[in-house]
């Protein structure tokens, strides 16, 4: 069957999550650690705008003294230059972007991007964890409230080690939480925060509320979140309703879809939405 | 002959630029999660690229003409 562009909504947040894994943190580095790149990256960005504003002074006649294959020649090295430099960015970017850490209820994932071709993950399970510490140190990382987070590991499984994630200790709080509950082997399923808190979203804290963000999928089937939240919520109220709509529409604006809420409404959501899990059929 | 070289080199090292901005939409293509912003700053990276290997060309240009 083929479905309408308007119910294309994925359900796998991350490459092999399982279906009913729940997601309670997923973020990245704190932007703070990329600035020292974007300054860089404006420094560099000026050198050859000041070499050409002291070449070109009038005073100097350097462009009318000059032949014309000089003057095509310096304008193909400045090229090159701002190629060069903004593929360094980009490069940058990404291994700043894809560096990602998630917190299931089942484990926690630890991707490491390292340049444009080296990618490591690292998972490890609850019942492997022996201690979670978190270190803020620094000016900026107070302020920004980023730091680091090491989790201590039982056997020769490799120590975890987080460097600058947003909110370290709402971060530690879950996983502590989430290790308990495995401790006590209390089942995957039943497995919760048990905090205000109740997940962290880039650098926004998901508070409990009414609505979650279908992408955390806390309270049951997702599927079943995400109708009742096109349903409910036609004009957001609220910070918490203003989040999920942002979410979706998020979802929505990145993967070039459209979603007709109204019309979902209205109609109600095609059943077998399972066969869309990570755009494949 | 000689006033064609500055031209060729913009080629090759526009090509080279292209060849390394399908490698980035490779890796993007492949990794991004759902609702991340890589596809859209991918997309300014090309089109960043794109202008000033343009502004370049015509600069030339200018350059030949105002001779």
């Amino acid at each position: 069957m083929e479905y309408p562009r308007y119910a294309y909504i994925p359900q796998c947040v991350f490459p092999n999550q399982r279906d009913s894994e729940k997601i309670f943190v997923l973020t990245r580095r704190h932007f703070i650690s990329f600035v020292f790149f974007i300054f860089i990256f404006f420094l560099l960005a000026l050198v050859p705008l000041a070499l050409i504003f002291a070449l070109l002074n009038a005073s100097t006649g350097y462009y009318s003294d000059s032949s014309v294959l000089t003057i095509d020649i310096m304008i193909v090295l400045i090229c090159s230059y701002y190629l060069l430099i903004i593929s360094f960015f980009i490069t940058a970017w990404v291994a700043y972007y894809y560096d990602i850490f998630i917190v299931t209820d089942e484990r926690i994932i630890d991707i490491t991007q390292k340049g444009l071709f080296s990618r490591e993950i690292y998972e490890l399970s609850f019942e492997q964890i022996e201690d979670v510490t978190t270190k803020t140190r620094g000016f900026l990382n107070t302020i920004f409230e980023a730091g680091d987070i090491e989790i201590q590991t039982a056997g020769q499984q490799r120590n975890f080690k987080l460097q600058r994630v947003p909110k370290p200790l709402i971060i530690a709080e879950i996983i502590h939480s989430l290790t308990l509950q495995a401790r006590n082997k209390k089942s995957i399923e039943g497995r919760s925060t048990e905090m205000l808190a109740v997940g962290l979203l880039e650098r926004t804290p998901v508070v409990k509320g009414r609505f979650v963000p279908p992408v955390m999928n806390f309270d049951g089937k997702l599927s079943e979140l995400r109708r009742a939240y096109i349903e409910r919520i036609g004009s957001p109220r609220g910070f918490r309703q203003r989040f999920d709509r942002w979410w979706w529409s998020h979802i929505k604006r990145d993967e070039g879809l459209f979603v007709n809420y109204d019309y979902i409404a209205k109609q109600g959501f095609p059943e077998d939405e399972k066969r869309y899990v990570d755009g494949a059929k | 002959m000689q006033s064609l070289l500055p031209f060729l080199a913009l080629l090759i090292i526009a090509l080279i630029f292209f060849v390394f901005s399908g490698v980035v939409f490779y890796h993007v293509g492949r990794y991004s999660f759902v609702g991340d912003y890589s596809k859209r700053y991918s997309t300014l990276f090309l089109l960043i690229g794109a202008f000033i290997i343009l502004t370049s060309f015509v600069l030339m240009i200018i350059n030949h003409i105002a001779r």
